[in-house]
């Protein structure tokens, strides 16, 4: 270790409140940002992952309405199509509106078969099929509503009403779905059940879906395929829109682009007021600490040394500030996102590289002022003067 | 009295020799200035759900629902149910004498040309006269019978090309929007408006979602609610509409209110840090100037309170710029959030205008003061309990 790096280190702790709220401001700065950046990203990471291949048909004049299940057919007839299943929301949420709960109705076999990102044991998937009330569960519903195997859940729903008149629906936990490591968290959110059972229980809506999905044979013809679907309905009483699963997420997260601006906004208005206050710190410290660069200087230490030990107090202000603050951040995210009840994802790598970056960036450039100043002080200046 | 004298001419020389330290107080002053500005922008975002939602609901009107539901647009609502609606104890009449019973429907809709989805509302001729906040401010009410759309302000607001004249195609008919109308920004103000039949022959659906009544007073909900519930076989309930409007925003869109608070209490967190540090350092650095005013007189007293009232004025000035910032740039923009039922079943979509409120600049600027005041006192009490040679520069 150089001699300017020991000096740097131990001048750094040398004003321990000061250093200690410097580091404190920094490490808020950098813990915003990755959380913030954090959460929209992992929004945006997630519909970028959605398929553009696997089609979604939808009732032409919005997504709760429903289709008729005849329609399946017909599609299946077209070219291109290699197989068609269906979906019906239910709209469920697990004790209050607050706590969403993804479900739906599917012919479990075949919607496996079609969405294989959805992965469940062998075991588990025979069982969910031989009882009518089975119900798969993804692995992180499961961790957040703390459901286990063999467990009764009720989930309310905010569209069907069974024969009892109610709008709770009963089911058994009977497999967990992507609870391995190498499964795909992003599929590992929501309740897959029986068709049968919502459709022979609800008093109302028989034999409708709410939309059916498409696995095709060539993926490249995917919007080649959903133009024909659409016109094939055009002249029907339920007229379809057929959309890629991206688009079909995608245009509901408006949301996302409204909070990308907030954070620019708040990220932008931290960092700047952060420049402000470690610079502000580092032209101080050079200040008070003249005598001390004046004696280097006597001493023959040269100004690029005495400008790395500048650099190097700020470095460790900075980088250790941010990394501190991308750890909690990091580590904080998982709960926030559970909180905010949006699929949790790992961080993706350009936030870490980005908070890095900035951290070295914001030392280098708080350093300049200081550097230039003691670059500018006259060795018997700096020992004379107090 | 002497003090108070020494504590005024003090606070004078140090306000007049600002200019010497134009770069330090500069630097308090920017500093706080940016805290201010992301304060009021979360205080501003936090309440702008709450003041959309808790202004749609009034307590002196009911919301009829199907029993169990929880979801305005998602409730169904017979012809005939509407109907038996009418002769219910408690409802207020309208001016031509009509009971004040508004059936209605909500649906979803996703536009052909327009990314995103659309909440248009089937409203009668009593559903306007029974929500008097609702004002025409451009173009025309719609036509019974036609396709005619009306535009809240805020649905424009998110979705520019939604412009008087334009046509849309809505369950395979063209409507066109003759309207735009406001609603003091609330939930409304996010929605379309269209004729019930209309729109519901159009989308292919038999039933109404809901209906919403006048009572005669607020004191008149509790008999209008078991008369709802003592339908027979109609299996509906009747909700205040405030309390129903309070209970959407409760549950809407965490993600809002973990923004709001979280950055908001993590954000003032560092920013005192970062302000107590910019203000420690500067007053830090004046320790020879006050261990010189010391040495030919003054009290510690009177020195301290310059110091802190130079800081807090530093500090005031940063706040009003901060707050004027965040009137500027966020005052007025529009932040989209929807109750998300998972993908495909996203209702409620809600427009909320961020409106910068006086009570949020007053907080900002309280909290900027209070940081100047106390990042101030510290190193003041400090520099002026120090011994008077040790801060005077040796020569």
């Amino acid at each position: 270790m150089t001699i300017p790096f020991r000096l740097a280190v131990s001048n750094t702790f040398r004003s321990p409140l000061r250093w200690t709220l410097t580091f404190l401001a920094t490490f808020v700065a950098f813990m915003l940002y990755t959380v913030l950046s954090g959460v929209v990203s992992g929004l945006n990471g997630a519909i970028d992952r959605l398929s553009e291949t696997r089609l979604r048909v939808l009732n032409r004049t919005g997504p709760l309405e429903t289709l008729p299940i005849a329609h399946a057919s017909r599609i299946a007839n077209l070219d291109g199509v290699q197989r068609v299943t269906h979906a019906t929301l239910l709209g469920g949420y697990y004790q209050d509106l607050s706590q969403p709960v993804t479900s739906a109705a599917v012919e479990l076999q075949a919607f496996l078969d079609v969405v294989p990102e959805i992965r469940v044991p062998e075991d588990q998937l025979d069982r969910v099929l031989a009882l009518r009330t089975g119900a798969i569960v993804g692995s992180s519903t499961a961790n957040r509503l703390g459901w286990r195997v063999g467990d009764q859940v009720p989930i309310k729903s905010a569209i069907w009403i069974n024969d009892q008149g109610n709008e709770t629906w009963t089911f058994h936990v009977l497999a967990i779905a992507n609870s391995r490591p190498e499964d795909d968290k992003l599929y590992a959110d929501g309740v897959f059940f029986d068709y049968a059972y919502l459709n022979e229980s609800r008093v109302a809506g028989k034999d409708t879906v709410q939309h059916f999905i498409v696995a095709l044979e060539d993926p490249a013809r995917a919007a080649s395929v959903a133009k024909a679907i659409d016109q094939l309905f055009a002249n029907s009483s339920h007229r379809t829109r057929t959309l890629s699963e991206k688009q079909w997420v995608s245009g509901q997260l408006r949301q996302v682009e409204d909070l990308r601006l907030f954070v620019e906004l708040v990220v932008g208005a931290v960092f700047f007021s952060l420049l402000f206050l470690t610079g502000t710190m580092m032209v101080q410290a050079a200040r008070s600490r003249r005598p001390e660069f004046g004696v280097l200087k006597a001493l023959g230490f040269s100004d690029g040394s005495i400008s790395m030990m500048v650099l190097a107090e700020a470095f460790v202000v900075c980088v250790g500030g941010a990394l501190a603050g991308l750890l909690a951040g990091a580590l904080s995210l998982p709960s926030i996102f559970e909180f905010a009840g949006v699929p949790g994802l790992d961080l993706p790598g350009e936030v870490y590289a980005t908070a890095i970056a900035f951290g070295i960036g914001l030392a280098g450039l708080i350093s300049l002022w200081p550097m230039a100043y003691l670059r500018s002080v006259a060795v018997t200046e700096a020992i004379g003067g107090k | 009295m002497m003090a108070a004298m020494q504590a005024i001419h003090i606070t004078l020389v140090s306000l007049r020799s600002i200019s010497a330290r134009l770069g330090e107080s500069l630097v308090i002053a920017v500093g706080i200035a940016c805290v201010v500005f992301v304060l009021v922008m979360t205080l501003a975002l936090a309440s702008s759900l709450t003041d959309a939602i808790a202004t749609t609901g009034h307590p002196d009107r009911a919301l009829v629902l199907r029993n169990g539901s929880v979801v305005e647009s998602l409730s169904s609502l017979s012809r005939e149910n509407a109907a038996r609606l009418r002769s219910l104890p408690g409802i207020a009449r309208q001016r031509d004498g009509d009971v004040a019973v508004s059936p209605e429907v909500l649906v979803n809709v996703m536009l052909d040309d327009v990314d995103g989805l659309v909440l248009i509302r089937g409203l009668t001729p009593t559903g306007f006269e029974l929500r008097p906040e609702v004002r025409v401010v451009e173009g025309r009410t719609i036509t019974e019978g036609r396709h005619e759309l009306m535009v809240g302000r805020l649905a424009q607001r998110s979705t520019p090309s939604l412009a008087i004249g334009r046509h849309l195609t809505v369950g395979g008919v063209d409507w066109r929007i003759v309207g735009v109308f406001e609603s003091g920004g609330n939930a409304h103000e996010s929605e379309l408006f269209a004729d019930p039949p209309t729109l519901m022959a159009a989308v292919g659906r038999n039933e109404l979602s809901s209906a919403t009544v006048q009572l005669l007073s607020a004191d008149h909900f509790e008999r209008f609610h078991s008369a709802v519930a003592a339908i027979r076989g109609a299996n509906l309930k009747a909700e205040r509409e405030s309390d129903y409007y309070r209970g959407q925003a409760e549950t809407m869109s965490r993600l809002s209110y973990v923004i709001a608070y979280v950055v908001g209490a993590i954000m003032a967190f560092g920013a005192t840090c970062g302000a107590l540090n910019m203000t420690y350092s500067t007053v830090d650095a004046r320790t020879v100037e006050v261990a010189t005013l010391r040495a030919i007189g003054f009290g510690t007293f009177p020195i301290t309170v310059a110091v802190l009232v130079e800081s807090t004025l530093l500090a005031a000035i940063g706040a009003v710029a901060g707050a004027l910032l965040a009137w500027v740039f966020v005052d007025g923009n529009t932040f989209a959030a929807t109750q998300y039922l998972g993908p495909g079943a996203s209702v409620n979509h809600l427009t909320l205008r961020l409106n910068v409120a006086s009570e949020h600049m007053v907080v900002g600027a309280v909290w900027a003061c209070g940081i100047g005041l106390i990042g101030a006192l510290l190193p003041a009490v400090r520099a002026t309990n120090r011994s008077v040679a040790r801060g005077l520069p040796t020569v």
